[in-house]
């Protein structure tokens, strides 16, 4: 590929901060002005607990931790290692020793005092604390995938729209310039019309055979599995359960579905599909023959979308490529985290949108996106509704793929049509006493 | 083997001479790595595994020239390859083995006494001689043969006739030494097959992977990777994408013949009759003498099929395979039945179905089992499955896996089964079914689920709450609102209600839906509730949502204000927000900030000019909120009245922000004229602007811009530059600099031009501009370059740094070059210790200053380097840079404490005679780095010495006590490497007379020895010493026995260690 049609990721960043500008919205709505249900926080700050405090959930907790309108005031793990760390991270910043611990979410969400919880657990347990915390009126960010199934999504995204609650999703591309641009470019129709879109994810990996272990005093082993079915604790790679449960069915689809809330995120956003879906979906993958981790390795699969619009998602392995690329009648657009190219290099100076063209919402910071749109109760960036369709998509694969058929699928009833056996995948059954 | 060693008291020996009574000997020998097989066997294996009989007798006597330089990897194998050869000529009378480690004997008179020349684990050969390339070449095309084994892929990288003649170029070893691997025969039936028999096997070894000029299109496989078999699948690091994978093959060359196998890494392999018979086959065939098809695999007119492996690796019956699994079992059977699941159509499923059942009822499987079979029956499962499955509800440790498979079941019997085991079970299994109940919406189940309500257990009523509010429809919400429940559950059944109205709206039924709405907007329930029936019947009212918006937003309550904003933003048409927009002016303050907000973000652009009388009209958030909306739906036309806001004290802030937003033709033009109207500090907020505009379209402005007269306008625009400028804007910005007059300005550029870097198509051109630039210049602009090429955003500049610090007279350049190089190196970890070590000496060599010499100690500092020791100890002398060094010093005792295992790690050593080339350990010192040597005698941390002794003397610094003197070599007999014959040691003082302290003579061995780490060590008391010194004799000659008798041995030495800080490594 020319270097030429290429910007890098850090050149946008550094714009960014060269350009030196801030939200405007931390300044002129005070969270008292608006109100809340709950009582004030103290300092007008919007105050947040953090629920599973790992890496992708320290990660976030340190994205609020940088906002000084947010207030981390509780964090909750399973594992008190993390626990501990994540405590006195939070305690480190505050220079204080106020921040409270749960191992138990239920615990956490409860409280009085919250306006927002940031959720970061493993995909089996997306759903409950979700649905709870919309329940109690709390505005929520969230992790990509969205859920482990689509039923689950589904009930996800009824309670938050139920309770006018505030979603943002992790999938943070949206919020990078470079992505915007390059939808932007595809939905102002730059390269023509739009009839195929490549969508790369990374491939997976397989692992050996993990033997049992005792459970590791600091963590509570059966409420980390929660809903997901039991089995016998092991390491899954590198750190106990954590990280790499990703690669295992049951609480995960691999990187397919780790990474489906990214490029296919990114794809639908360029051709405005977020609140719809394909109507046909087909395709193979390769499973590990041996060993703890399940998730497909490699994997292709094609999406029929009406208005002739086919996306094929796939392991780079079998794409070729990381990120989404559009192909139009006139030209493609290709993005991923390393950069943006175009069959035409010209598209890709950022002047190219102009007054004529129609505009994307616009981010360039995921995390004060969201405290902005919980103060002016705007939408966010990525709404619960978009994170559902982005994901629904890379569980329609997984249907596909383990089923060996083609699905036909309703994106306005989100069903399976005339496919019992596949229709029984759309949701799981929960080990007890978890109820969805 | 401890007779290999013996250990010779030198008080005793040399008593007369040294005096050295108070010496305690407790010298030691230590053995790392495995023990040695007796190689008297290993010989024996090799002899009695060799094939007794040729495959064809030779029509001539034949000569092969056995040939095993390696310039790379050093096979252990070599050796014992060679004996096989010689014991395979000699039994079989097939052919003469010539062994061979010298390049001379590619002389073409040389070679012409030959037959056939075999490339015996030959690495990183380059035929640098052309005569001796072209005579190989000649020598084959003109009918005589090549034979590789194993490693003879690895040569030929540079020079593709031989590496097409040898047919492929090694790319890695996915599958390791140390495990087993399937190998199929792809020609069962080809004569150089017949060894095995047309039996696919299992062989303990190293497999190749090759590259290059490999293809079935010119080759014949003979034998390859049988990927079919799962366990070849275990690796990292394949890189072909087509699944072949070749280990043996042949192929004509002119009229030639070649022969390759890539068995025999392992010496066991050496011991396998079928390898050696398929050896002996190729080489036949290599001769001339076995006359086998050599027609390329892909132009045989039918496929042969291949013999393939039918081990645990292909699993004959998983679903037998699988009743005995368990956590930690191998999930290889698990695996081939989901493959099958999703290769077979559903049609099919029943005879997999039926395996599934068996399983469930066979009373030696294991809980693990029928789990997986669960989540099996989940996929392919149907009404057959039910009455196991039933029964399975009803066992506490099956119960969820039971549900597992039932949950998503099209199937009344599955309700009916379900319904059934409410009145059997208690307790969390219980609630689990009623989990399910609710997932699988069964309206038959309302009344069951009613009457299991008690109200004394929370956890049970909150299950059946739930499940009915999924369940949905009048029974539900007639039995939710009949429950008599404890006030804790409350909410919970006003959220059940809430999504039995919800489901009510998708069926249709909107007044029911209504109903239940409009019934929980009332006072008495909690504001979340409230706000999500609120919600429910502005969905369903749409264009008659005003009343029901205006409702929300005239509130005191403040959730219901935020409610009447969000549900302004999700009304499918905007224009029917306009009443609202009108009556705004009559909400509380706070939603009245909110509903601007949503006619915004709503884009109700009907509204723009009500949002712009709030800007012109009010005060506080609402004007904020209403300078916020107009950037969301204004246009260049409210350019003028955003900048004023801009520009002025109270509002700066949404205004810039709204300036940042606002959408259409001529806002940046605008923007452009009110940055030449304003100055100073309000120019720089337009220059801010335009910048978080993206607006190229203002670069030429902010050219111009970076020489106001304003310190703030120059520094915004040049910001501006850093993001917005392109690589052809460089000249400018480099004439920018040196006009520049203030040191911020110049600062700012500096970075401003490495951003621009940062994204340049072509940074060398950017680079050489700047050279050009710094060479034309005059200080102070060419420490300004040389500080621009010292960030650049890659580590190209880091030689011309370099030059230039070694060439300039100006103190401020070379100060800058020298730091610029630290920082380049910073960039980039890909450089090896060595390397490092010598950009160090360098620098600190240029370093002139007291302040240079200090910014390379700190860039010395928080390494674990043992080399810095010697680079920080003159600095410890320099009184402006002793404490630093000490410092750096200090810390890099810290580091390598943890790391380093003896007081001479670090020490600088001084050899008599330097080691070969291709042999240098890493360096002067690396007998002291502190990097021990493993059995692979190229992992570039052993010194060798080919005939020549090793004599080294190591410089302690200062006198020191010394308990322990500890040297290790390498033994290698199959790579010609052997122990010394005698090791001394000696130390001194700073007169540098030297004491013997310890002597060893160590026994040549007999036969080959497996490759062995081994050390001779000493402790001595009350010895203090500056100097020690290291003597070890080679043995010379290689004796007789050897394969190379004749040639020269070699010697190779890794740690000396003085003072072990632990007992044994």
């Amino acid at each position: 590929m020319a270097d030429r049609s290429r910007i890098s990721r850090r050149t946008f960043v550094r714009q960014a901060s060269a350009a030196g500008m801030v939200s405007a919205f931390p300044s002129i709505i005070p969270a008292s002005a608006l109100g809340h249900a709950r009582r004030p926080a103290a300092g007008n700050r919007i105050v947040i607990g953090c629920i599973g405090v790992g890496s992708q959930g320290s990660g976030n907790m340190h994205g609020f931790l940088d906002k000084d309108e947010a207030q981390i005031v509780a964090v909750c793990d399973v594992d008190r290692d993390h626990l501990e760390r994540a405590k006195q991270a939070v305690d480190t910043v505050y220079g204080n020793s106020d921040c409270r611990t749960y191992t138990d979410f239920r615990e956490l969400i409860i409280r009085e005092d919250l306006d927002a919880v940031s959720l970061a657990l493993p995909d089996q347990w997306h759903a409950i604390p979700a649905i709870m915390a919309a329940r109690a009126g709390l505005d929520i960010f969230g992790e990509k995938p969205l859920a482990r199934s689509i039923r689950e999504s589904r009930a996800i995204c009824d309670a938050v729209h139920r309770y006018g609650r505030i979603w943002q999703t992790g999938s943070w591309q949206r919020s990078v310039r470079h992505f915007h641009h390059a939808c932007e470019l595809v939905r102002n129709g730059r390269i023509g019309k739009v009839r195929f879109v490549e969508v790369g994810l990374p491939s997976g990996n397989s692992t050996g055979v993990k033997q049992p272990l005792p459970v590791p005093e600091a963590l509570d082993w059966d409420f980390w599995l929660g809903p997901a079915p039991w089995r016998e604790y092991c390491e899954f790679g590198g750190n106990r359960c954590h990280w790499d449960w990703r690669w295992i069915m049951d609480y995960s689809g691999g990187q397919l579905t780790d990474w489906a809330g990214h490029h296919i995120d990114i794809a639908h956003w360029g051709l405005d599909f977020d609140r719809t879906g394909p109507y046909e979906v087909s395709g193979k993958g390769t499973y590990p023959p041996e060993g703890l981790w399940d998730a497909p390795t490699d994997y292709r699969f094609s999406c029929k979308y009406e208005g002739d619009v086919t996306i094929e998602v796939g392991s780079t392995s079998e794409i070729g490529f990381m990120g989404a690329k559009w192909h139009g009648d006139d030209g493609w657009i290709h993005v991923n985290r390393g950069g943006l190219w175009a069959s035409n290099p010209a598209w890709l100076r950022y002047e190219e949108i102009g007054p004529g063209d129609k505009r994307l919402y616009r981010s360039s910071d995921h995390f004060q996106n969201f405290l902005d749109c919980v103060r002016s109760r705007r939408e966010t960036i990525t709404p619960v509704e978009t994170a559902c369709r982005s994901v629904s998509v890379g569980h329609l694969g997984e249907i596909a793929m383990l089923t060996g058929r083609t699905i036909r699928w309703d994106p306005t009833t989100e069903t399976i049509l005339d496919d019992p056996g596949a229709a029984a995948l759309l949701g799981r059954s929960y080990r007890k006493p978890w109820v969805l | 083997m401890s007779g290999l060693i013996n250990k010779r008291n030198c008080a005793r020996q040399d008593n007369t001479i040294l005096g050295v009574a108070s010496i305690t000997l407790a010298a030691l020998v230590t053995v790392a790595g495995t023990t040695p097989l007796a190689s008297q066997r290993e010989h024996a294996d090799i002899w009695e595994a060799a094939p007794a009989q040729a495959i064809v007798q030779p029509q001539a006597e034949r000569r092969v020239l056995v040939f095993s330089l390696s310039k790379g990897f050093q096979h252990q194998s070599i050796g014992p390859t060679e004996v096989a050869l010689q014991y395979i000529g000699e039994k079989t009378g097939a052919f003469e083995v010539t062994v061979s480690r010298d390049m001379a004997v590619f002389d073409a008179a040389n070679l012409a006494r030959f037959d056939a020349v075999l490339f015996n684990n030959t690495t990183q050969l380059t035929f640098d001689d052309p005569e001796h390339r072209r005579a190989l070449l000649e020598f084959l095309r003109g009918g005589k043969g090549v034979i590789g084994i194993h490693a003879a892929s690895d040569n030929f990288y540079n020079w593709p006739e031989a590496a097409e003649m040898m047919g492929g170029l090694f790319d890695g070893h996915p599958w390791h030494a140390g495990g087993t691997w399937a190998v199929k025969l792809d020609e069962p039936n080809h004569p150089l097959n017949g060894s095995f028999e047309g039996n696919a096997f299992l062989i303990n070894d190293e497999i190749y992977q090759v590259k290059g000029p490999y293809s079935r299109d010119t080759h014949r496989v003979l034998l390859s990777l049988d990927m079919s078999n799962m366990r070849n699948h275990q690796v990292e690091g394949i890189n072909r994408d087509d699944g072949d994978f070749a280990i043996s093959w042949i192929k004509p060359f002119g009229a030639g013949r070649v022969f390759y196998c890539s068995l025999g890494h392992n010496l066991e392999v050496l011991a396998n009759k079928a390898v050696l018979a398929h050896y002996l086959a190729g080489i036949q065939y290599a001769l001339g003498d076995l006359d086998a098809d050599d027609a390329p695999s892909n132009t045989l007119a039918g496929t042969p099929s291949p013999a393939l492996t039918t081990d645990p690796g292909a699993i004959e019956d998983p679903f037998a395979a699988i009743v005995q699994q368990d956590f930690g079992s191998s999930r290889l059977a698990q695996a081939a039945i989901e493959d099958i699941i999703r290769n077979t159509a559903p049609g099919d499923y029943g005879a997999i179905e039926d395996r599934l059942i068996e399983i469930l009822e066979n009373p030696a499987s294991t809980y693990s089992a029928k789990q997986f079979v669960c989540r099996m029956l989940r996929r392919v499962g149907s009404e057959r499955s039910v009455p196991y499955l039933s029964r399975m509800l009803l066992d506490e440790q099956l119960t969820d896996d039971a549900r597992f498979a039932m949950q998503g079941m099209e199937s009344p019997e599955v309700d009916r089964v379900l319904r059934e085991s409410l009145d059997q079970l208690a307790g969390p299994a219980l609630i689990g079914v009623i989990g399910t109940i609710g997932q699988r919406g069964d309206r038959d189940a309302v009344g069951d689920l009613m009457g299991l309500v008690d109200t004394a257990d929370i956890e049970l009523t909150e299950a059946i709450v739930v499940a009915l509010g999924e369940i949905g429809g009048v029974e539900a919400r007639e039995a939710l609102i009949a429950l008599e429940l404890p006030s804790a559950l409350e909410l919970l059944r006003q959220d059940a209600l809430l999504r039995c109205a919800d489901g009510m709206v998708l069926a249709g039924a909107t007044d029911d839906a209504r109903e239940i709405y409009q019934g929980m907007t009332a006072d008495e329930f909690p504001a979340a509730v409230r706000v999500a029936a609120w919600r429910g019947l502005v969905r369903m009212q749409q264009a008659d949502a005003v009343p029901s918006l205006l409702a929300l937003l005239k509130s005191d309550e403040p959730a219901l204000q935020h409610a009447g904003a969000r549900f302004m933003v999700e009304l499918k048409d905007v224009a029917d927000l306009m009443p609202v927009a009108e009556q705004s002016a009559s909400f509380p303050a706070s939603a009245q900030v909110l509903a601007v907000s949503a006619l915004g973000s709503a884009g109700v652009v009907g509204a723009t000019q009500i949002v712009t009388d709030l800007v012109e009209r009010e005060t506080g958030a609402v004007r904020a909120a209403a300078i916020v909306a107009l950037g969301d739906l204004g246009d260049a036309s409210h350019v003028p009245l955003l900048t004023t806001i801009a520009v002025a004290q109270g509002d700066s802030m949404p205004a810039r922000a709204s300036l940042v937003h606002l959408w259409g033709d001529g806002v940046d033009d605008q923007i452009i004229l009110a940055a030449s109207e304003y100055q100073n500090d309000g120019r720089a907020v337009m220059v801010d602007v335009l910048a978080a505009r993206y607006a190229a379209v203002a670069v030429p402005t902010f050219v111009t811009y970076a020489e106001d007269g304003n310190q703030a306008v120059r520094q915004a625009s040049i910001a501006a530059l850093a993001g917005l400028a392109e690589d052809n804007r460089l000249p400018e910005l480099i004439a920018l600099l040196e006009r520049s007059e203030t040191e911020e300005d110049r600062l700012a550029l500096e970075e401003a031009i490495v951003v621009v870097a940062e994204r340049m198509a072509d940074r060398v051109r950017g680079q050489d501009r700047l050279i050009e630039a710094l060479e034309l210049g005059s200080e102070p602009n060419r420490i300004s370059f040389t500080r621009i090429l010292g960030n650049w955003p890659d580590t190209s500049p880091l030689d011309p740094l370099l030059r230039l610090a070694a060439s300039t007279n100006s103190d401020g350049e070379r100060k800058a070059a020298i730091a610029g190089v630290l920082n380049l190196m910073r960039l980039s970890n890909e450089r090896s210790s060595d390397e490092d070590q010598h950009l160090f000496s360098q620098l600190l060599e240029l370093a002139q200053s007291s302040e240079e010499k200090g910014l390379v100690l700190d860039g010395l500092a928080g390494r674990d380097d043992v080399w810095i020791f010697g680079m920080v100890e003159p600095l410890l002398h320099d009184p402006e840079l002793a404490e630093k060094a000490e410092a750096v010093r200090a810390e890099l005792v810290e580091l390598v404490a943890r790391t380093v295992s003896h007081d001479g790690a670090g020490r600088p050593v001084t050899l008599a005679m330097p080691p070969a080339e291709q042999y240098e350990g890493g360096g002067a010192n690396a007998l002291t780095d502190d990097r021990w040597g493993s059995t692979n005698a190229g992992d570039g941390t052993w010194q060798g010495f080919e005939g020549k002794d090793l004599d080294a003397v190591i410089d302690l610094g200062s006198m020191t006590e010394i308990n322990s003197i500890r040297a290790g070599f390498l033994e290698a007999t199959g790579s010609w490497i052997f122990l010394p014959r005698e090791v001394t040691f000696a130390i001194a003082g700073d007169d540098r007379i030297f004491e013997t302290v310890a002597t060893f003579t160590i026994a040549v061995p007999e036969e080959y020895q497996r490759a062995t780490t081994r050390s001779v060590s000493t402790e001595l008391s009350g010895k203090t010493g500056r100097y020690v010194r290291v003597v070890a004799k080679n043995i010379g000659a290689l004796p007789e026995w050897h394969g190379g008798a004749g040639g020269l041995a070699w010697l190779f030495a890794d740690e000396i260690q003085i003072n072990a800080h632990l007992e044994q490594r």
